[in-house]
């Protein structure tokens, strides 16, 4: 009879704890369901957000003048940390539920299993295993309870976050974007400064737009037919200073006023770190310096100095497969861009024309002023000329500028060295197969600048 | 005499313990075991209505490489007439039919889900019996949902 009862408890109590442990398989089969939509709805905020997003929400910045994309690493530590947040918000509302029977502990870690190999050769396109981690749970009934960790471990599949981020990061580093919108700089000469996305400047405007559309064409030609693609161009300034102190035809303008996100959310490591298109200011030279060492074939010269500070985003909706996410399920995949250059532009030079007289300046540039002149002109003023030595004539080279210049038969000659600022003066002509000096240089030149090698002579 | 009288009264006794021994063994091991065995089988029902139910976390349904739990989720908050569109891929798939092809595949038409999430009611299956012994599952299901809901949603099994 005692046999008999022990025996009925101990089948009760077995059935029991079976019944506790279906339980908790249901219960692991709950957060490995919450981990895959998790999954979705991280994968989704990431990609809408370009891999990552700031305080403010705003958008990764995939190029800032050159490319910045993030790497693997910097793209798995956001999706996890964003993954986890949503799962946990499942697990917290289970544990919200009045189901007193059961204790479960939110995951402390989530892990994307891929890396560059996987992600790059396209093996995690489609698929890809997810692994999270740090939770428990136990239940209880009576007296009677079951636990257990609550690690999981997930192939996500139907999701092409990494098929979108390989193409990505592929276009990014090729793109002809920020080289195109360097060669945009040229448009933009003569133009007023303010919001090129109004009319301050159409054909800066129109060559922005045609970069983008090309970046787009080149985006749109890595992804297969179910993924389209498109772009926004958000923000447009320019501005142009004539004879501005610009070196190169296209380096980094760092203070742009519009159209500057990207150092204002990501000072640091986003952008400033890898501008790296030309310009250098440990590298600048004297301007003037670098003008008179091969200005003796005698030229004006004009320039603006173009900047342009560009905004835009380029998106791509992946149309395969929709995700188990509310709303739009669609996976768009969104980077920003910005441009901040400037560059010496519109460059205008007129040869001087020589006279048996003298050597003059003449042509007119389209707009600003002519920004360096290396032969003196001809015309010459009334006002109050100085006196030059003799054998050397007074003309005007603009308001207050009067200069000394020898009268000679090459005029304009490469010989005949000039120096900049006034005043500017023309050494003599000797014959002879170099240059001579004049043992005693005319008074007002202070700097003397080296003469052309190989002078010619008629 | 006397003997004869004690010998009938010892028989009366043994045949009043036999019975009452016969009597007690019936309570006893009698009524005990059917029950017991009654728990089992009843246990076994349930344990089996779990397995399925739980399956939906587990199973991949062939072709579309989607668990159902995934599949019903995206049902109760995107679906419409019982269609559920999974992109060019695969178009829309019937979720609802799906849901008929599982179950019955376990229970014949001894089932019925029942789902209410806000003010959609979702009922599949077949219309539970009277007077029958029913298993009932109230089980949890995660949602596509940014805050991380779940729904509650009840199974009958008989």
């Amino acid at each position: 009879m005692f046999t008999s009862t022990t025996q009925q408890k101990r089948i009760i109590e077995t059935l029991k704890l079976s019944k506790l442990s279906k339980y908790l398989d249901f219960f692991k089969g709950f957060s490995r369901e919450s981990l895959l939509l998790a999954v979705h709805k991280g994968t989704q905020s990431v990609a809408e957000h370009g891999g990552e997003w700031n305080e403010e929400g705003e958008s990764r910045y995939w190029i800032c003048n050159s490319d910045i994309s993030p790497d693997i690493e910097t793209v798995r530590f956001f999706l996890s940390e964003t993954t986890k947040e949503y799962l946990n918000r499942y697990i917290t509302n289970l544990k919200d539920e009045e189901l007193t029977n059961l204790y479960i502990t939110n995951v402390t870690c989530v892990d994307y299993d891929v890396n560059d190999n996987s992600v790059m050769s396209g093996k995690n396109d489609e698929r890809f295993n997810v692994g999270a981690y740090g939770s428990n749970i136990n239940i209880s009934y009576e007296n009677d309870s079951v636990q257990s960790t609550n690690n999981i471990y997930e192939e996500i599949a139907q999701d092409r976050f990494w098929y979108m981020y390989r193409n990505f990061k592929e276009w990014s580093q090729t793109t002809s974007f920020p080289g195109c919108i360097c060669g945009c700089l040229a448009s933009g000469c003569c133009c007023p400064a303010g919001d090129c996305l109004t009319d301050v400047c159409p054909s800066f405007k129109a060559c922005v737009e045609k970069c983008f559309q090309k970046a787009k064409g080149e985006l749109q030609s890595k992804f297969d037919n179910y993924v389209k693609c498109s772009y926004t161009f958000d923000c447009c300034y320019i501005e142009t200073q004539v004879c501005g102190n610009v070196q190169s035809p296209c380096e980094a303008w760092r203070d742009a006023p519009k159209c500057n996100n990207c150092f204002k959310t990501n000072p640091g490591p986003l952008c400033s770190k890898n501008l790296n298109l030309l310009g250098n200011d440990n590298n600048k030279k004297d301007y003037y310096t670098l003008r008179l060492e091969d200005e003796c074939k005698g030229a004006c010269e004009s320039w603006d100095e173009v900047r342009g500070a560009i905004e835009g985003g380029f998106y791509c909706k992946d149309k395969k497969y929709l995700l188990s996410t509310e709303d739009d399920r669609k996976l768009i995949f969104s980077v920003n861009v910005m441009m901040n250059v400037k560059g010496k532009q519109c460059e205008k030079v007129v040869k001087c024309k020589g006279s048996d007289d003298e050597c003059v300046c003449n042509g007119k540039p389209t707009c600003g002023v002519w920004c360096y002149q290396n032969c003196a002109p001809g015309e010459e003023s009334n006002e109050n000329p100085p006196a030059c030595e003799e054998g050397w004539k007074t003309v005007s080279c603009g308001p207050c500028d009067w200069r000394c210049v020898k009268l000679c038969k090459q005029v304009c000659n490469s010989n005949i060295n000039y120096i900049r600022n006034v005043p500017l003066v023309c050494y003599p002509c000797t014959p002879g197969p170099g240059p001579t000096y004049p043992p005693n240089p005319p008074p007002g030149p202070t700097t003397t600048v080296e003469p052309n090698p190989q002078p010619t002579w008629e | 005499m006397k003997g004869q009288t004690k010998e009938i009264m010892d028989f009366v006794i043994i045949i009043v313990g036999v019975s009452i021994m016969l009597i007690m063994s019936y309570f006893l091991f009698g009524s005990k075991t059917p029950h017991i065995t009654s728990i089992s089988i009843e246990q076994h029902q349930y344990a089996r209505t779990l397995d399925t139910v739980t399956n939906i976390f587990y199973t991949r349904i062939p072709g579309i490489d989607k668990v159902l739990a995934q599949m019903l989720g995206d049902l109760i908050v995107s679906g419409k007439d019982g269609i559920v569109d999974y992109g060019d891929r695969y178009g829309g798939i019937n979720v609802t039919k799906i849901v008929y092809e599982n179950f019955d595949a376990y229970f014949d038409k001894n089932w019925n889900l029942k789902i209410i999430y806000e003010d959609k009611k979702l009922e599949f299956g077949y219309s539970v019996p009277l007077g029958k012994r029913t298993r009932t599952f109230i089980m949890k299901l995660p949602l596509p949902s940014f805050e991380g809901e779940s729904i509650t949603a009840e199974f009958k099994n008989w």
